[in-house]
């Protein structure tokens, strides 16, 4: 891949790899470190030669890097005994509202696995049979994640309107 | 359901356009700036890797092995001679071998160890890379020398070769450990290996010199007896010749002090050779006259070449030998045999100035070598011949005494 073919993919799809390793991870800040860190991986090496789908790379290298970054920290976190599981979602992103953010911190709320299958089907539109590959599970498995996640997912967000309802009428 | 996708698709879609993509430019920077460390990394890694081999190689064991008892074989305590005279005018590698063999010690190049014993070899070159000795370091523990009735002996240099010039420090004993390291720099001793045994010590010689010094039986038989002595306890050090058998050219202290026009002076070591020490100190050096005698074992002057000149390789030093050498009235030899120099193509001797223990200079008078040898005031360093090309006059004055004081047939022409 030339450097034309690597600047039109980065300028293309570079804000979509954020949001979708935004999603999975709900930290803004770290999406566009690891979304960059792959671009800077693919550079190094030019491991696109030869890669069909170039942006589905991009995107399991952002996640995995995403993951290095997150074990880093959570080591960190127990090295500094600071007591926390789960890193907090970014509360103010610019240009989010806060509903979508709170969409994205519910969505953090469910199992990794389960919130891995929306992401990739959901907001990267991989086909199920794309994401059972990519996810290393059969179809089934896909389905069923993406039926339950979607389900306490919706749950989430009535119990938090409701929440907020009551708030209102208190 | 499909509203909470469509929800889900927004917020990352937003979040995707609130994360600006930074240039292009920049992650190539960080790519290529990634890729260089990691060259450099690998070229370092691989740097040491090829330093930890050589560095292995290097400290292989040697290639042949000493015996398997070797270490285990009791000590021999008896006066009984392992060595012959006729073993000592033999240096060659094959003689060397089996000398060392027999005391015990097979050479082994390189670095052997035992139970509280370490046994070193080394081997000398000269300037054409021929083998011109071999070195035995033993070293023994305290408590492995004793149980062998191994007495700590210093200066074994002075009672094996008769030579009691051989600097002290390079003999090494360190508590009560002993250690034999001779390497004799002095010009008047043959290159040869002996590695030898008489009653309770044991004792590994490595000197070099003239060839034709040890020659007969005679020195070799000398240097045993010096040993049997020793270790009777009847000799100290060795004796000075008889009289009848010194020449018109070997100085006595009043010589000396006629010499150098200096009233304190020393003559050490009268039986090898005459050395005179000049220690009045002049401004900013002081010279110190070495009056050397070249002896063969039958006590004759073993040199008869008129004049060698030693010097520096620099030019400037070189010119100021030259200068030496017109003073003194004498031509070049044409033979090096002066351990640590070479001959010139000039016929001028030329000192390997990597040896410390090479002279300043060494003039030839006849019969007689002078080594002259500069200190600094505090005799602490030697300081080579004068940079400028000039001839200090306390040199030139003292090579004048020299000349006038030699007779004709020993300053020669």
């Amino acid at each position: 891949m030339d450097d034309d073919a690597l600047r039109d993919l980065y300028e293309g799809c570079y804000s979509r790899l954020v949001g979708q390793v935004y999603a999975m991870t709900g930290d803004h800040a770290a999406a566009q470190d690891a979304v960059q860190e792959a671009f800077v991986r693919a550079f190094t090496s030019r491991r696109l030669e030869g890669v069909d789908n170039p942006e589905a790379w991009l995107r399991t290298t952002a996640l995995n890097a995403a993951r290095s970054m997150w074990r880093r920290l959570r080591r960190l976190d127990v090295l500094l005994d600071l007591g926390r599981e789960t890193r907090p979602v970014d509360v103010r992103v610019p240009g989010l509202s806060p509903e979508r953010v709170a969409l994205i911190a519910a969505l953090r709320t469910l199992p990794v696995r389960q919130r891995e299958a929306i992401v990739l089907h959901h907001i990267a539109d991989q086909p199920v049979t794309e994401v059972a590959a990519t996810m290393g599970v059969p179809v089934g498995t896909v389905k069923a994640w993406l039926s339950r996640g979607r389900s306490r997912l919706a749950e989430l967000l009535t119990d938090d309107e409701n929440a907020m309802t009551e708030v209102g009428h208190d | 359901m499909t509203d909470l996708v469509d929800q889900l698709r927004d917020a990352a879609r937003q979040a995707g356009q609130a994360a600006p993509p930074p240039p292009f430019e920049e992650l190539e920077s960080r790519a290529r700036s990634r890729r260089h460390r990691r060259t450099r990394a690998l070229a370092a890694a691989a740097a040491a890797l090829i330093a930890l081999l050589v560095a292995a190689t290097l400290a292989w064991p040697p290639v042949s092995a000493p015996p398997a008892d070797h270490h285990r074989r009791p000590p021999q305590v008896s006066n009984d001679r392992l060595l012959s005279p006729g073993d000592f005018y033999q240096p060659s590698f094959q003689a060397a071998k089996d000398l060392a063999g027999r005391a015990g010690h097979p050479i082994c190049p390189g670095t052997t160890s035992g139970p509280g014993r370490t046994t070193r070899w080394r081997e000398f070159r000269t300037f054409d890379q021929k083998v011109r000795g071999y070195q035995l370091v033993i070293r023994y523990s305290g408590p492995v020398a004793a149980r062998r009735g191994i007495r700590v002996v210093e200066d074994c240099d002075g009672m094996l070769t008769g030579n009691t010039a051989v600097d002290s420090q390079l003999t090494d004993v360190r508590g009560d450990a002993w250690r034999v390291r001779h390497q004799t720099a002095r010009p008047h001793v043959t290159e040869v290996l002996a590695v030898a045994r008489a009653g309770n010590i044991v004792a590994a010689v490595w000197v070099r010199g003239l060839n034709r010094v040890i020659t007969t039986d005679g020195y070799a038989q000398g240097v045993l007896d010096r040993m049997q002595a020793r270790m009777n306890g009847t000799s100290t050090r060795f004796t000075t010749p008889p009289p009848d058998q010194l020449t018109a050219a070997m100085l006595t202290e009043a010589d000396a002090r006629s010499l150098t026009g200096h009233t304190r002076v020393e003559v050490k070591y009268p039986a090898v050779y005459q050395s005179i020490h000049t220690c009045q100190p002049v401004p900013r050096s002081v010279l110190e006259w070495r009056h050397v005698h070249y002896q063969r074992h039958d006590w004759q002057p073993l040199l008869d070449e008129r004049v060698s000149i030693a010097t520096d390789t620099t030019a400037a030093t070189e010119s100021w030998h030259r200068l030496v050498a017109d003073i003194t009235g004498c031509a070049a030899t044409r033979e090096s045999a002066i351990p640590g120099t070479k001959l010139g193509d000039d016929g001028v001797l030329i000192i390997d100035t990597d040896d410390p223990s090479s002279p300043t200079a060494v003039v030839r008078i006849g019969r007689v070598l002078v080594e002259i040898v500069l200190w600094d005031d505090n005799f602490q360093t030697r300081e080579r011949a004068p940079s400028s090309g000039q001839i200090p006059d306390f040199v030139t004055t003292a090579l004048d005494r020299i000349r006038a004081h030699l007779p004709e047939e020993s300053a020669g022409g």
